[in-house]
């Protein structure tokens, strides 16, 4: 059926994508390049999480590394008091638990900041991921404070030892993405993307915006979390200012406009441009450099894609098409019927 | 009020700091009819719109809708009541297609609702059928950012028309709108109305608002000044006096 190509293409698009995914351990053994993998996979996940909220409704959160830290120290307090593990794939079944700790957590966090909207909401979500890290800090009878908080350390090494984070990682960034997909396609990503046209009208329409943007915070909230849970064994020590990190939020919220934010693939192509770019240039030119390129990718952004890669191409092959069709890209005027009174009682 | 009153809109007012927008404005729409609200620009039309569908909350008076209060309640409360509104410049969801934006109000819950894709809930053939019978079924698939102002307005109506509203409030609908396209949505409103929805429009194009309208409501001032069929409201000394001047 010429009606579901688009969508047969998609999907055998994405099974290759997953295959390529499952195989590349073994098609790039070393150690360096499965630690670029590893971390830009935590970027697909995190940008894909951002995008619920940032990309489908408009609401700009800076964030995102508040619920990262509170899923990394979740794991981390959980396997330190509650349950004594040694290192080895079973504190991975903690994973979906610190994801559901960061979410539990964001729903009086987002029930005050969605009071807000815009630049304040985006200030409001600078001041909750302040506040945890000052948290984790100051609690040091709890977190370890600034002396950090230890996790069990994997039995296994060497070349083998980025494998299983690198799986585990793969696992929640597919989650993160099925998620937003799952978000998109329902009436609640209708609503989320209603509020990010006009949020007024949405609401006077009966979309029920604050639950829908409450539930898009927690969803992301929740998928941050198991990041940071991941990331968190995988480091096998974690400290505020790196799990905590306002460059994770603006990473990640800069990896999905970069990509088109509010599309499917834009985060998961940011993350895979910026993430493998930034790593090698720190790693080949300085640490701090990709400060930097953060900057010069906010302003290629803002001033040439505004609306990022992804959409900036579809209309560029929009307009192409439309163009060697010799046809507009505006319909012409509608020719007018007049409507039946059977069809609008239908 | 009375068995066939839809809306009862009683002694209202308001003031914007010292600007009486609405003075102890009284009108009904009866159930079944297309009430039309005319008057001068600023006399306080738009302002009433706003309170009716709870976007402005009144200072004084009451508004009754099948009996039920409504003054105090949000837009989408009384969107759910049964009110649907168009606005003066249309406010439609540009980056959403023609076929979205209709199943946007579409109500969905529980989580078969939020698991289930939003044209799989059995309303994506009747938005279709609707952009159909707008003359616009071509363009479901468009952003509506790409429609002309005329193909908005009517994808502005159609979303309405989805939750099978009672009353409908069109605020200026024929306003820079193409001629032909202003005869299509008056067929269009006058079908609707045969089904038994309720109309209360807002419109400076006097000719339209005559051949559409059963009843007319004439503001001046924010303050009504005449109801009653549109030949007798037209010929009434006030009406000539408040769009000629004293």
């Amino acid at each position: 059926m010429t009606g579901s190509r688009p969508g047969w293409a998609k999907l055998r698009g994405c099974v290759v994508a997953l295959a390529f995914c499952l195989a590349f351990p073994t098609l790039f053994p070393g150690s360096g390049v499965l630690n670029i993998a590893l971390l830009t996979l935590m970027y697909v996940a995190l940008a894909s999480s951002w995008n619920i909220l940032g990309g489908f409704a408009g609401y700009i959160s800076l964030g995102v590394s508040a619920f990262f830290g509170i899923g990394a120290y979740s794991m981390g307090l959980i396997l330190e008091h509650l349950i004594h593990m040694s290192g080895g794939y079973g504190p991975f079944a903690l994973v979906p638990l610190a994801g559901l700790i960061a979410a539990v957590v964001a729903i009086p966090l987002g029930w005050v900041a969605l009071r807000t909207r815009h630049a304040v909401f985006a200030t409001a979500t600078i001041a909750i991921m302040f506040v945890f890290q000052l948290l984790a800090t100051n609690l040091s009878g709890i977190t370890g404070g600034s002396a950090g908080l230890g996790y069990p350390v994997p039995t296994w090494t060497g070349d083998f030892y980025d494998k299983p984070f690198y799986y585990a990682m793969l696992v929640v960034a597919v989650v993160g993405v099925i998620i937003a997909w799952m978000v998109r396609r329902s009436g609640v990503g209708l609503g989320l993307l209603a509020i990010r046209d006009d949020e007024d009208k949405a609401e006077a329409i009966g979309v029920p915006t604050w639950s829908y943007k409450l539930v898009a915070f927690v969803l992301s909230a929740f998928v941050a979390g198991m990041v940071g849970a991941v990331y968190g064994y995988y480091t096998t020590y974690i400290y505020p200012q790196f799990v905590i990190d306002p460059l994770i939020s603006i990473g990640a919220a800069l990896m999905a406009f970069l990509g088109g934010s509010g599309t499917l693939v834009g985060p998961v192509l940011g993350a895979l441009i910026l993430e493998p770019a930034q790593l090698e240039l720190g790693f080949h030119v300085n640490g701090q450099i990709y400060l930097i390129l953060y900057g010069a990718v906010f302003l290629f952004v803002i001033l040439l894609m505004p609306r990022g890669i992804v959409p900036s191409v579809g209309a560029l092959i929009d307009s192409r098409r439309a163009r060697r069709r010799g046809a507009p890209l505006a319909a012409p005027p509608p020719t007018q019927q007049p409507p039946t009174a059977e069809a609008v009682a239908r | 009020m009375s068995g066939d009153t839809l809306l009862h809109v009683q002694n209202l007012s308001k003031r914007f700091g010292g600007v009486v927008a609405v003075n102890d404005c009284s009108l009904t729409v009866r159930k079944g009819t297309i009430t039309g609200l005319i008057g001068p620009n600023g006399s306080g039309k738009t302002t009433v719109f706003n309170m009716i569908t709870g976007f402005v909350r009144p200072d004084d008076g009451a508004i009754r809708f099948n009996d039920d209060t409504i003054a105090g309640r949000t837009p989408g409360a009384i969107y759910r009541m049964g009110i649907g509104r168009t606005f003066q410049m249309a406010r439609v969801f540009t980056r959403l297609t023609a076929l979205e934006n209709l199943l946007v109000p579409v109500r969905r819950t529980g989580v078969s609702g939020f698991l289930r894709g939003f044209r799989g809930v059995g309303q994506a053939e009747r938005a279709r059928d609707m952009l159909n019978q707008l003359g616009i079924g071509h363009m479901a698939e468009e952003p509506v950012g790409r429609l002309s102002y005329g193909q908005r307005r009517l994808v502005e109506l159609g979303t309405v028309m989805m939750v099978n509203p009672k009353l409908v409030l069109l605020d200026e609908p024929a306003a820079g709108v193409h001629p032909r396209v202003v005869d299509g949505l008056a067929r269009y409103i006058r079908s609707l109305n045969e089904t038994g929805v309720s109309f209360l429009v807002v419109e400076h194009d006097l000719n339209f608002v005559m051949d559409i309208c059963h009843d007319l409501v004439v503001l001046d001032r924010g303050r009504h000044i005449a109801q009653g069929p549109p030949a007798e409201v037209r010929a009434q000394q006030s009406v000539i006096d408040a769009y000629l001047g004293d």
